[in-house]
């Protein structure tokens, strides 16, 4: 039998809105070839939120799916596809373990535990294109370089889905200190990547 | 604004909690009302709704699945089949004129029978075909589809004339017989535009596959192969386009295999059903 691994070669070289663009018509070599670019992420994305390797295939599924069924829902005004992918990819999660109401919020690990259960090779992710390796490489170094507590804040309230209220609770601080903390936290965060916002 | 609502350095204190969905509902709500009115305090969460977003991007990879990849892509095919199998192949041409068919059959039908009249004779001038779309037109709107069907319909047939078109307009187009390898009833031609990159394939006696399986349609270009589309005969026919106008290379031929469905992820399962080899343009 042939060796067909070159029809992904074919679109390899597409960038990502023009994969979409053929998504609109059906076009299935093209949803494959953006599985093959975003599928691990989409799948870090909800198991970092979800903590549930099943639930997190069952989340990656959907948005994957949901993508293939109305392509229309992305729109190039919205930024770059893969922040846009990913971000519906966290709300999505966020929403599910809300929804459910059970451990998964009241068991959030901290960050460092998180990093330590889920943290992948230290090189990036191969299938992804350059510019996107790039962008996470920056704004990983722009979150390392936060406070640690600023930092602790940030990802308890955007990958955890805890309010303000529950994160004070959660570490024993009072609120207005939280607030603070996120607040600081995401300015350094802005000015540190000003580059990558449209 | 007014005194209970909370002024601008209230706001832009809580967007960025905001952004990271932090906020309690209350609080959602009155910055909601407040930057619907506010342009300076809109675009700073804006800013911070973009900023916001990056985070995801810094989650460690994690390798999916395998299993995974293909259950996503093989319920994606199966969801794509009725498109090409619907649009792209038809019954026979005296049952199409079956005075008992619903209006939306007989919308359906008239396509196939354009199509086929259009490229059996591979003389039909432009015009034609403008006229004849016209009519397909407005057979769609008295058809009585659903509004979801009609579009689709619709869409489909445009792609399929507009490939037609380009391809019978191109004084350099070619046309080949495609070899069966096992049945020499079979009847199958391939009329091609190397200008469009565009190309037909029709087919007459093709054995209709059992459920579950399709024919697929695949390119050749030098070593490489490119799938295009899944089809089904009906009576032994088929009308097939395809745009291969994402290929860098010259296509050297191309065939069509067996697949079951779903299926036919990584490639042709089977030995060619139908081929045929490209001729070298002058």
């Amino acid at each position: 039998m042939r060796d067909v691994s070159h029809t992904e070669t074919a679109y390899r070289d597409l960038d990502d809105e023009e994969l979409m663009q053929r998504l609109a018509y059906r076009d299935l070599a093209a949803f494959r070839a953006l599985y093959a670019r975003y599928g691990n992420l989409v799948y870090s994305v909800a198991l970092r939120v979800v903590r549930d390797p099943q639930l997190a295939e069952d989340m990656s599924q959907e948005i994957f799916l949901r993508l293939w069924r109305k392509p229309e829902s992305y729109a190039a005004t919205r930024g770059r596809f893969g922040t846009w992918l990913t971000s519906v990819t966290r709300n999505r999660a966020v929403d599910e373990i809300r929804s459910r109401n059970r451990r998964f919020r009241h068991e959030t690990s901290s960050p460092e535990e998180q990093e330590r259960d889920f943290a992948g090779p230290e090189n990036d992710d191969p299938s992804l294109r350059a510019e996107i390796s790039d962008q996470r490489r920056l704004i990983r170094i722009a979150l390392q370089g936060l406070p640690k507590e600023q930092r602790e804040a940030i990802e308890l309230a955007y990958f955890g889905g805890l309010t303000q209220q529950e994160i004070a609770e959660r570490l024993g601080q009072p609120l207005g200190t939280v607030k603070t903390r996120i607040r600081l936290g995401m300015q350094k965060l802005r000015a540190a990547l000003t580059p990558q916002l449209t | 604004m007014s005194t209970q609502q909370p002024d601008c350095q209230e706001i832009l204190d809580m967007v960025d909690a905001y952004a990271l969905g932090a906020v309690a509902p209350e609080e959602a709500s009155s910055l909601e009302q407040h930057v619907a009115d506010c342009v300076g305090c809109w675009d700073e969460l804006n800013r911070a709704q973009q900023t916001a977003d990056l985070i995801s991007l810094s989650v460690p990879s994690v390798e999916s699945p395998r299993l995974l990849g293909e259950r996503i892509i093989s319920q994606a095919q199966r969801e794509a089949v009725p498109i090409p199998v619907r649009h792209r192949s038809g019954p026979g041409l005296w049952q199409r004129l079956r005075p008992s068919w619903p209006a939306a059959a007989a919308a359906f039908g008239a396509v196939s029978i354009f199509a086929l009249i259009f490229s059996a004779t591979l003389k039909d001038d432009l015009d034609d075909l403008k006229a004849e779309n016209n009519d397909l037109k407005a057979e769609v709107q008295a058809a009585t589809f659903s509004l979801d069907q009609q579009l689709r319909a619709a869409d489909s047939r445009l792609q399929e004339q507009e490939i037609i078109t380009a391809v019978m307009s191109d004084s350099d187009r070619q046309q080949m017989t495609v070899a069966s390898a096992s049945d020499s009833s079979v009847f199958a031609s391939y009329t091609w535009s190397p200008t469009a990159r565009r190309g037909i394939l029709e087919c007459e006696n093709v054995p209709d596959l059992p459920p579950g399986k399709v024919y697929e349609l695949w390119i050749e270009a030098g070593e490489d192969v490119y799938p295009l589309a899944t089809f089904q005969s009906q009576g032994g026919w088929c009308l097939v386009t395809m745009d291969m106008s994402f290929l860098d290379t010259r296509p050297t031929g191309m065939g069509v295999s067996v697949e079951t469905v779903p299926g036919g992820v990584a490639g042709p399962s089977s030995g060619w059903a139908l081929y045929a080899a490209f001729t070298p343009t002058r």
